[in-house]
């Protein structure tokens, strides 16, 4: 290490002669510039000082040494030479850098970007005069000093801005050498008060930048990530210098953003925009209006094919989507950045299934292109556009706020928290609407289906939590006024109560009255269905679809490719049809007198089965139907059956209600019989041991297939003598991990670091290892399928999800198989 | 009102419902402590405190009273203090970089860079804590909370970032948020409308 100090091997790169696989020691950023060069792109001169002047500099107490300072000198002198312009001094146009940190693995903490590094009072006033743009010129300085202050000095920018307003607005009216000067005396004098003494030449802040940059290494944040994921302290950080251009320098001059293919829709067309003689941040925060790219008009045309023909090649070279940022210099194109491009859920789907007809990925890649989130949103019902034109033509449309988190619900108004959870717990969809929310509201917040407040913007409390839970929020309906004692709110004098149904559409930020129907679009649905395709290649994964409550998922089942519909909870059919007072007095009578008719118990409650369960049968002739009876033991029956405490013992007994159970059977045999449903099973719910489930298939016959949902873990430790009846079994996971840990599932998933208790695993890992005697699935709900993959892990290839969460989990699972081959 | 009562019933106030846990979590109490207190306060004689259900408590309106009461008891003369001005000033220039932060960030979750950049805001805000403490001791609370989240969302845990169900940084915030305008004796609303 201490030759480095003077003498030794050089430290310091011209990006064009370094390896670019080499990350290690010199850094991601500077990699990929070497990359893009080798390419025969063209992209502004750098050089990077490698990482082991990272950990010369630890090893020898934040000492720079003689050697790399002297080297940077020599780099910068090519820098100079290359472009044609000046470092730190006045007598032509001045030579600005970027400087950026650059580990091998990009991490928190480090150092971000300082740019238009090299301007003083002295040089500003060049760039004015190269550019003829002093505006250009002092919002460059400016921009620089706001950088300088945030990412090395730690003070405030904003900060800054404020207290040199005044000096800022002298300059820009009118910069000369005494408006410049008074300028960075005003800075100095803020910053020198916040910070201590700053650096004013141009080469004292290029080392400070990269003493930032290596002390960034050491951060506590930094430290913490490594130490996390067991990184080596050692490995440093590189330092990447690169000289910038001007898209205010020359004609044609001017500087954009394009995509290889449309963000939004993922079409293969240049798309993105260019502002003629400005600056790239200013398309980013979209302060002066660019021209498009694609309507590139004669002037553009030969930019615009220039950059058609870079990103076909880049293309080929990242095999992806990308962004790239460039500008124009005196007519000459450079390319800045090149990233992967961000897109939405739809151009994600459409993109990756494109790059697999063109050869480009193979189907694997396209599974890791798309996440589980683009997934859930491609899938998520929306209200229907004719619905929504009617409810507008009709004057429903209440009022319109400010957008703040998507999604499309309708529900009973609540005015306040408590109303919410109420309402909620009574089954009613809710939209809490509040003049604005605090933590006071939150569990109201939670309870409903969407959140709308009077006040506020896009920042608000309400926004923020309503996107953190994925809820629907419109804020700042101003035309709204909300009071609480009339239980009502307003708009423009026409009163809506609370109780009333409105709907909130999120993303649009309307609020209107009654409720919308609501549908999965459709769009999308061809390119999708190919992707969960592949991904079910992968994982091998066959994926029922619940049915709990309506509308009836058959459509959806049969789209997202099911393997059939189950879990079906006879309840649920029941309470859709209305039938659940017939559920309720058979158990009552029952209860009363175990030796009561057949016509106030079998007979009204299996005809109430064939009428509940008909209509599932009838829309799904050929899909396969797992049937869970209902379980006077569960937390619902509590809820529902009166008197629930002091039932007959023995009705609660695995089994025990052998004439109720008699009477689903028959129920449920007549509307197979009715429908010519021959896919049917019957599952027993509760049971706790392999010879319960025989005796059950013993009660239902010879006629129907028979099994079990699994719901505790004496059962599931029953595991040899239940595989050895061969009969269908299926894991309530929610249940399951309710009765071993005595908690809800709600509250295990909280955070990412909920594991499934090591008992359970290996209850699980004991009835999958039977081998396939039979059929035995998982029942994954809510935020259950978090731990699908350590379930895929064990063995399991049959799962069960809500219609909803079935595309998100085929994914997750395709996801799940390519890391465990590639980790 | 002791300072260990005070500390419990103001965490109570900040968070408008909490468990005894959540408020030994946040101010650095005992647990048990933290339960004798709010118990007293609880009790039909204070009835500061008010058990919701479900182990949740809130404030009465003589709960309220009572913890305003103690800081005009505390914080009379940071009120007319043009340094603890001066210090919240900064503070609202920073929250409304944050807040824009926040928004920014969810509206591109997986953008590393924008969630770097707003954790960034929080280190500042915890140097800027440092520097008040010495008025405001309890305040070291705070950045001690807001660190532990920060190392949670470094290490993965990114629902640390504006969860309502854990101590995120936006819950975090918001309650220091409505702590320092109560130590200055100011409405919330004109800053609630805003952020």
């Amino acid at each position: 290490m201490s030759a480095m100090a003077g003498g030794g091997p050089e430290l310091v790169h011209d990006v064009d002669g370094i390896d670019p696989l080499d990350t290690a020691r010199f850094g991601g950023k500077a990699a990929g510039l070497a990359r893009m060069r080798r390419l025969g792109l063209r992209v502004p001169p750098a050089f990077v000082v490698e990482t082991a002047a990272c950990r010369f500099y630890r090893e020898n107490g934040q000492r720079i040494p003689s050697g790399i300072v002297s080297e940077c000198h020599v780099q910068m002198s090519r820098l100079e030479s290359q472009t044609g312009k000046v470092f730190g001094r006045d007598d032509g146009v001045p030579l600005l850098v970027s400087v950026r940190s650059g580990a091998q693995i990009s991490m928190p903490g480090m150092m971000d970007t300082v740019l238009n590094l090299g301007l003083d009072r002295r040089s500003v006033l060049s760039l004015a005069e190269a550019c003829a743009d002093p505006v250009f010129a002092l919002d460059t300085w400016i921009r620089f000093w706001s950088m300088f202050s945030d990412i090395v000095l730690d003070v405030d920018s904003a900060l800054l801005q404020d207290q040199i307003a005044e000096a800022r607005r002298a300059a820009a009216g009118a910069l000369d050498a005494a408006s410049a000067a008074r300028l960075e005396e005003r800075i100095v004098a803020v910053l020198d008060a916040e910070s201590g003494p700053v650096p004013l030449d141009p080469r004292d802040q290029l080392e400070a930048a990269a003493r930032a940059v290596l002390d960034s290494w050491d951060s506590r944040r930094a430290r913490l990530y490594r130490e996390h994921h067991g990184i080596s302290h050692d490995l440093g950080t590189a330092i990447t210098v690169q000289a910038m251009v001007f898209g205010n320098l020359g004609r044609p001059a001017g500087s954009g953003v394009a995509f290889t293919r449309d963000p939004s829709t993922g079409a293969a067309r240049l798309y993105g925009e260019y502002l003629p003689g400005g600056q790239g941040e200013e398309v980013v925060a979209g302060t002066k209006t660019p021209v498009k790219l694609e309507e590139a008009g004669l002037g553009l045309a030969p930019i615009a094919a220039e950059l058609e023909a870079y990103g076909r090649r880049l293309e080929e070279e990242y095999r992806d989507a990308l962004d790239i940022e460039f500008t124009v210099e005196s007519g000459v194109l450079y390319l800045l950045q090149v990233r992967p491009a961000k897109r939405s859920a739809a151009a994600a789907v459409h993109i990756a299934t494109a790059m697999v007809g063109e050869g480009l990925i193979e189907p694997a890649e396209a599974v890791r292109r798309v996440s589980a989130e683009q997934v859930k949103r491609l899938l998520s019902p929306e209200f229907d556009p004719d619905a929504v034109a009617t409810a507008r033509a009709g004057g429903r449309l209440l009022a319109r706020g400010v957008p703040a988190s998507p999604g499309h619900s309708s529900g009973r108004v609540a005015l306040d928290a408590d109303r919410a959870i109420e309402q909620a717990a009574g089954g009613a969809c809710v939209i809490l609407l509040r003049p604005t929310t605090s933590p006071q509201d939150l569990r109201g917040m939670l309870a409903a289906a969407a959140v709308v407040t009077a006040r506020g913007g896009a920042t608000s409390h309400a926004a923020v939590v309503s996107r953190a839970l994925d809820k629907p929020c419109v804020v700042g309906c101003e035309d709204i006024e909300v009071r609480p004692d009339e239980r009502a709110f307003f708009v423009d004098g026409r009163r809506v109560g609370e109780g009333e149904v409105v709907s909130v559409d999120g993303a649009s930020g309307e609020i209107l009255l009654g409720e919308l129907p609501r549908r999965v679009p459709t769009r999308n649905v061809d390119r999708l269905s190919q992707i969960l395709g592949w991904a079910d290649a992968l994982s091998q994964v066959s994926l029922w679809t619940e049915a709990t409550s309506p509308p009836l998922p058959v459509d959806l089942a049969r789209r997202t490719s099911s393997a059939g519909l189950g879990i079906v909870p006879l309840t649920d059919l029941f309470q859709a049809a209305g039938q659940l007072p017939v559920l309720l007095d058979a158990i009552a009578r029952y209860d009363a007198d175990p030796d009561a008719d057949g016509s106030v118990i079998e007979e009204p409650l299996a005809s109430a089965t064939a009428a509940a369960l008909g209509p599932l049968l009838a829309a799904a002739p050929d899909l396969p139907v797992d049937v869970r009876l209902p379980n006077l033991t569960s937390v619902r029956a509590r809820a529902w059956v009166e008197k629930w405490t002091t039932l007959s013992p023995h009705l609660l007994m695995p089994l025990g209600a052998t004439r109720l159970i008699d009477a689903y059977v028959r129920g449920v045999r007549a509307a197979a019989t009715q429908a010519s449903h021959q896919r049917l099973t019957i599952l027993a719910a509760g049971i706790t041991s392999a010879e319960e489930l025989s005796e059950f298939a013993g009660l239902v016959g010879p006629d129907l297939a028979a099994g079990a949902v699994l719901q505790n873990p004496a059962v599931v430790a029953d595991a040899p003598a239940l595989a050895a009846t061969g009969l269908p079994l299926w894991i309530d996971l929610a249940e399951l991990v309710r009765t071993t840990l005595g908690r809800p599932e709600e509250l295990l998933y909280t955070d990412n670091s909920f594991r499934l208790p090591p008992l359970l695993l290996s209850l699980l890992a004991r009835l999958v290892g039977e081998g396939p005697r039979a059929r035995v699935g998982v029942r994954l709900t809510g935020n259950s399928i978090a731990s699908s993959s350590v379930l895929h892990d064990l063995g399991f290839r049959v799962f069960s999800s809500s219609a909803a969460q079935a595309g998100e989990l085929r994914l997750l699972l395709g996801q799940h198989v390519l890391e465990e081959e590639s980790p | 009102m002791t300072e260990e009562e005070f500390l419990a019933l103001n965490s109570v106030y900040l968070k408008k419902i909490a468990t005894g846990r959540a408020v030994a979590q946040a101010t650095g109490l005992p647990e048990a402590v933290v339960g004798e207190v709010l118990a007293g306060a609880e009790s039909e004689s204070a009835g500061a405190v008010v058990d919701v259900g479900g182990g949740m408590l809130m404030l009465s309106e003589d709960g309220v009273r009572a913890v305003l009461g103690g800081y005009e008891a505390r914080y009379a003369d940071c009120r007319v203090d043009p340094a603890v001005e001066d210090w919240y000033q900064r503070f609202e220039t920073l929250n409304k970089q944050f807040l824009e932060g926040v928004t920014a960030w969810q509206q591109d979750v997986g953008d590393m860079a924008k969630m770097d950049r707003l954790l960034k805001l929080v280190e500042r805000q915890i140097r800027a804590l440092a520097s008040i403490s010495e008025r405001i001791p309890r305040y070291e609370a705070y950045a001690g909370r807001f660190s532990h989240a920060i190392d949670q969302v470094d290490t993965g845990a990114t629902n640390y970032l504006v969860s309502p169900d854990v101590d995120s940084i936006h819950n975090i915030w918001f309650e220091f948020h409505e702590d320092i305008l109560t130590v200055l004796g100011r409405p919330r609303d004109v800053a609630e409308s805003a952020g």
